[in-house]
């Protein structure tokens, strides 16, 4: 019988973290079918969110730009992004919380998978939520605002949605390993969407930020993401040459992924040094 | 290598936090294991049999990489457990005492299928081995239920199950018929004999007297993360001696006894065990120097402490009575 090899990031085989990538898919779908309130409260809060996050926008614009099609398109992009953030922290944070509360990680962490990938689990049905919620947004803000959604570089949105994907897992395994370690993480992770979202010019462009701000939004990877999206998008100016900035995105995906992985590892270790693994 | 496991001088020191009020907490030092040794050899069923807290699971969690010694080394298989823990999984099944552990919304099977692929099992070969544990545990009727509607006899089949999912050839059992009803845990036992059968090496921890002396073909004695004693049942109970117990079942057995008994002549030990607290009825084991000498010695000193006997029996030492030979306490207290 062939079994699990070693748990190092570098030994271990694509083919190998791929089977294990669809066995936490499956176990994720799986668990999600089961919790029909799971499939109804996606539906039913999706539009919610966007109304909660669109008024206040909305009140601080005047009324005459209420149906520009740039605020529709703005907005838009912004919510398709706030979900992408929402899915590495919920997708990601969440499953670890979930495997601590329901005593399988010691179970999980008594094989040889690869330690990021069992806690993806999540991700595949908030991939499915991100999908619908996409979709969602399409058609209310063209219902709402009475314009198009327009793209202009189809191919390159793509492009920038997959590094932003890349960039959220890996910052959801950063915020995982925190989970890892505090256990329970109360509002931090609601919060935490909240400040990201407002500091890394989600809905509008950094530019419009107080200048001490602007140093955090700097240094926020979704500042660059929001703004390579933007741009491919809509048209809109770059806060740094094209080509530094799609550099920048992609080296902080591999990045932040092999901090998360490395982070991971950390905490494991520790927890087997206190004796906290299991403590929920 | 004959040796399956070997430990050698395993510490391990846990901090915990004593609240004293809201504010303020005091750091307490504990010590689990206190240079714990003792080696396995391949094929046979070694019991670590202790209290509570003795330090039992904390064992079993360092040779199944959960973890880090403080000091000390182990091998697994021939696997350094920090150096190589990696290649100590893959040849260890490991069932831990919990009743959570497993996927409520999932089907016993589909909980075994998603590990079944973390142990990177080929998908034919692992529905194959899927049913054949489903079979071994006598679960294969119930496999498609959902999780959350099993008993806690059929989550610890489901979790031996587990263990056995990719054919190990190690098994460390943590305390695997606790909590069980009286067939769930006989089914148990014979599951873990049957392991042996097979060639597999079983270490189990327990602090069931009973289910040490039955299982085991070596039980290591623990108390307060030391190893007190290694050997066969029949050799450890030969320490207390036969002849030398003499169980006397008592009415209104008060808290003194063993003070007012400790002038009968050669009597070593005396421990009491209340089974009905209103009529203070229970039984009295005492344990004398080189055999019974006087019944008759005895049964006046327990009239003249106002008990009345039920039965009085000479019998076989127990791993208890060795138990509280070697530490002076019994299984429950420490």
């Amino acid at each position: 019988m062939r079994l699990g090899g070693g748990a190092s990031f570098l030994s271990t085989s694509l083919l190998k973290v791929l089977r294990e990538l669809c066995a936490a898919a499956y176990v994720g779908v799986r668990i999600y079918l089961r919790y029909p309130m799971w499939i109804l409260s996606d539906l039913i809060t999706s539009p919610l969110w966007a109304v909660v996050i669109l008024l206040p926008i909305l009140l601080f614009l005047p009324p005459e730009a209420w149906g520009s099609g740039v605020v529709a398109q703005n907005f838009f992009w912004g919510m398709v992004l706030w979900y992408v953030v929402s899915t590495s922290l919920m997708g990601i944070g969440s499953a670890v919380r979930s495997e601590q509360q329901m005593g399988t990680l010691e179970q999980l962490l008594l094989t040889n998978a690869n330690r990021a990938v069992l806690f993806t689990r999540r991700l595949t049905f908030e991939l499915f939520s991100l999908t619908l919620n996409t979709a969602y947004m399409y058609v209310f803000v063209q219902l709402l605002f009475g314009k198009p959604i327009t793209v202009e570089n189809p191919l390159p949105v793509l492009l920038v949605l997959a590094a932003a994907m890349a960039i959220a897992v890996g910052f959801g395994l950063i915020y995982g390993t925190l989970i890892l370690w505090i256990k329970n993480p109360g509002a931090l992770s609601n919060i935490l969407q909240f400040v990201i979202m407002g500091l890394s010019g989600i809905f509008y462009s950094i530019r419009g930020l107080p200048a001490p701000l602007q140093y955090i939004s700097y240094a926020l990877p979704f500042t660059y993401v929001a703004d390579l999206l933007r741009h491919e998008a809509m048209g809109t100016p770059t806060l740094l040459p094209l080509h530094l900035e799609y550099l920048l995105v992609a080296a902080l995906a591999v990045a932040l992924n092999a901090a998360g992985y490395l982070a991971i590892l950390h905490v494991e270790k520790r927890l087997k040094r206190t004796g906290k693994l299991g403590v929920y | 290598m004959e040796e399956a496991i070997v430990a050698e001088g395993l510490v391990k020191v846990f901090y915990t936090k004593e609240r004293k009020s809201l504010f303020r907490s005091v750091k307490r030092r504990v010590e689990a294991l206190r240079g714990v040794s003792f080696s396995v050899r391949r094929g046979e069923i070694f019991g670590l049999l202790g209290p509570n807290g003795a330090g039992k699971t904390t064992t079993i969690k360092i040779l199944s990489t959960l973890l880090l010694p403080d000091a000390g080394e182990a091998w697994v298989n021939g696997f350094h457990v920090v150096k190589e823990a990696s290649r100590v999984r893959e040849c260890i099944g490991v069932s831990l005492y919990s009743d959570r552990g497993f996927y409520w919304k999932l089907t016993g099977r589909e909980n075994l299928r998603y590990f079944a692929y973390l142990y990177q099992m080929p998908r034919r070969e692992a529905e194959k081995r899927i049913n054949e544990v489903l079979k071994l545990v006598g679960l294969e009727n119930d496999a498609d239920r959902l999780v959350e509607e099993y008993s806690t006899g059929m989550k610890s089949k489901l979790n031996f199950a587990r263990a056995l999912l990719h054919d190990p050839p190690i098994l460390f059992l943590d305390e695997p018929t606790i909590g069980l009803d009286p067939a769930s845990a006989r089914r148990v036992r014979e599951l873990i004999l049957e392991m042996k059968r097979q060639g597999k090496t079983v270490l189990l921890t327990t602090h069931n007297m009973f289910e040490a002396e039955l299982l085991c073909d070596r039980v290591a004695i623990i108390n307060r993360g030391r190893i007190v004693a290694i050997n066969t049942p029949s050799e450890l109970k030969r320490r207390v001696g036969r002849n030398n117990v003499v169980e006397v079942e008592a009415l209104n057995i008060p808290p003194s006894a063993a003070e007012a008994l400790s002038s009968v002549r050669g009597l070593r030990r005396i421990y009491t065990r209340i089974r009905d607290p209103a009529s203070s009825m229970g039984e009295l084991r005492l344990i004398f120097e080189d055999g019974v000498d006087d019944l008759g010695d005895v049964l006046s000193a327990i009239s003249r402490a106002g008990m009345k006997v039920l039965s009085v029996k000479i019998v076989e030492p127990t791993l208890e009575d060795v138990f509280i030979e070697l530490t002076g306490e019994k299984l429950g207290e420490s």
